[in-house]
C-alpha cells in the first residue's frame, strides 16, 4: 500500500484513466453475457433450468427475461390461484431469493456487471457530455426515493393491481433484443406505454442522467432489493464490499465523479487545528452496484473490493 | 440516528406515487393491468405512472431545496 504524507495529499493526482477504461470495457463485455444468460432468443439460464426441470417448461414455451421477472412473483403472492404456477417454475424464485442471497454474499454484482437493461443507457450516455445531464445527487434524496418506490412496488399487488408491466426496462430491453433477432411484434405496442417508458429509461433517466443509471436508482425493484440485501449486511466486515481506506486518500473526488449510481460522498479533510487531515469518503452501500469503476479509477488505490480490514 | 423530514417525505412520496400509478393502471385496464400490453388504455396507465414518478422526484427535489434554503437563512 502506498502511504502518502499529508502534505503530498493536497495535490490531486491524475485519475487512472486506462484502468477505468479497461474496467468499463470489461463490463461492456459482460453486458453481452447478460443478454445471453437472461434474454430470448438465447435465455441460457432458462434453457438450463428447463433442461434440469422439464416440467417447468410446458409445451413450446421459450424462456425470456420475463421468466426471471421479480414483479410477477411478488404480484402472484397476492393471488393464491397463481401459487401453483409459480411453484412449478424455479426460475421465478431467481430474482426474489437467489439474487438477494448472491448480493449478500458479494454485493449486487448482477446490477453492475450482468444487467443489460441497466448498462444499456449507461453506455449510451457516454456519448453525451456531462454538462447536458441531470445529477440527481444533491437534488433529491436518492436513497429515500429509491426505497420508497421499492416499498410501493412490494405493497401495491396486495391492495390494487400492479404497475403496468410495460413500465419496465427489462420488458423493453427484451423487446429490443427480440426485434433485432426478427421478432418485431412486441415493438408494435410502442404506441402506448412503450413510448413513455423508453423516453424515461433511455433518455431522461439514462443518457441525460449523470451515470446513466437513473432507472436503476429509482424504478428497478429488483436492483433495489439486491442493494437493500447488500447494504444492510455490509456492516459485517467479512463480507466483500467496496471499502475505502483513508490513509492515502487525497479527496480528489474522482471516485465520486465516476460512480454511475452516485453512491460516493467525498468531504474534504478537516482543516481546523488539531484535527486529523483525513478525508471522509462514504460509500453508500444501499446504492452501490459494485461496478468497481471507483476502485479502478482511484489514482491512489484507496478504494478496493473486499473484506474490511 | 435521526431520519430527516426530507427523507421521510421522499420515501412516503415515492411509495405513494407507485400506489397512484397502480390505481390508475387498475382503473385504466378493466382486466386489472398488467401483462397483456395490447390495450389502448395502456397510454393512460403509462401517463399515470410517469406523472406519479415525476411528482415523487419533483416533491423530493422541492423538499430538499426548501430545507437547504431554510438552513441558509439561519
Amino acid at each position: 500500500m502506498i502511504v502518502v504524507h499529508p502534505s503530498d495529499a493536497s495535490t490531486p493526482p491524475a485519475p487512472r484513466a486506462e484502468a477505468l477504461r479497461r474496467n468499463r470495457f470489461t463490463r461492456f463485455g459482460f453486458f453481452f453475457l447478460g443478454l445471453a444468460i437472461f434474454y430470448a432468443p438465447f435465455a441460457l439460464l432458462g434453457r438450463l433450468v428447463g433442461w434440469i426441470f422439464p416440467a417447468s417448461m410446458p409445451g413450446t414455451w421459450v424462456p425470456d427475461v420475463h421468466t426471471n421477472c421479480m414483479r410477477m412473483p411478488v404480484g402472484w403472492l397476492a393471488q393464491p390461484w397463481m401459487w401453483g404456477w409459480m411453484g412449478n417454475n424455479p426460475l421465478y424464485f431467481t430474482p426474489i431469493i437467489l439474487l438477494p442471497i448472491a448480493a449478500v454474499a458479494a454485493g449486487p454484482l448482477f446490477c453492475g456487471w450482468l444487467c443489460p437493461a441497466g448498462s444499456f443507457p449507461e453506455f449510451l450516455g457516454r456519448i453525451v457530455p456531462d454538462r447536458f445531464k441531470w445529477d440527481f445527487k444533491g437534488m433529491v434524496e436518492i436513497t429515500s426515493v429509491r426505497y420508497g418506490f421499492l416499498v410501493g412496488f412490494l405493497i401495491v399487488p396486495f391492495v390494487a393491481a400492479s404497475v403496468c408491466c410495460s413500465f419496465c426496462n427489462f420488458t423493453w430491453m427484451q423487446n429490443t433484443v427480440s426485434a433485432l433477432f426478427g421478432n418485431v411484434a412486441p415493438w408494435l405496442y410502442i404506441s402506448t406505454t412503450g413510448v413513455l417508458t423508453i423516453v424515461i429509461w433511455i433518455f431522461l433517466l439514462g443518457m441525460f442522467t449523470k451515470g446513466g443509471r437513473g432507472w436503476c436508482l429509482f424504478l428497478c425493484p429488483a436492483g433495489s432489493l439486491m442493494s437493500l440485501a447488500s447494504g444492510v449486511t455490509s456492516r459485517f466486515k467479512w463480507l466483500p464490499r467496496v471499502r475505502h481506506d483513508a490513509t492515502s486518500c487525497a479527496s480528489c473526488s474522482n471516485c465520486e465523479d465516476v460512480c454511475p449510481v452516485r453512491a460516493i460522498d467525498v468531504s474534504k479533510p478537516h482543516e481546523s487545528p488539531g484535527a486529523a487531515p483525513m478525508p471522509q469518503v462514504k460509500v453508500n452501500q444501499l446504492l452501490c452496484n459494485v461496478c468497481l469503476d471507483c476502485v479502478r479509477g482511484c489514482p491512489r488505490g484507496c478504494l478496493r473490493y473486499g473484506r474490511a480490514q | 440516528m435521526s431520519i430527516s423530514r426530507n427523507k421521510l417525505l421522499s420515501f412516503g412520496g415515492a411509495a405513494g406515487a407507485i400506489g397512484i400509478a397502480a390505481a390508475v393502471a387498475r382503473v385504466a385496464c378493466p382486466g386489472g393491468c398488467p401483462t397483456c400490453t395490447q390495450c389502448a388504455t395502456h397510454v393512460v396507465s403509462a401517463a399515470g405512472s410517469t406523472l406519479a414518478v415525476g411528482a415523487a422526484l419533483g416533491g423530493s427535489y422541492l423538499a430538499k431545496k426548501r430545507s437547504s434554503d431554510r438552513s441558509d437563512d439561519t
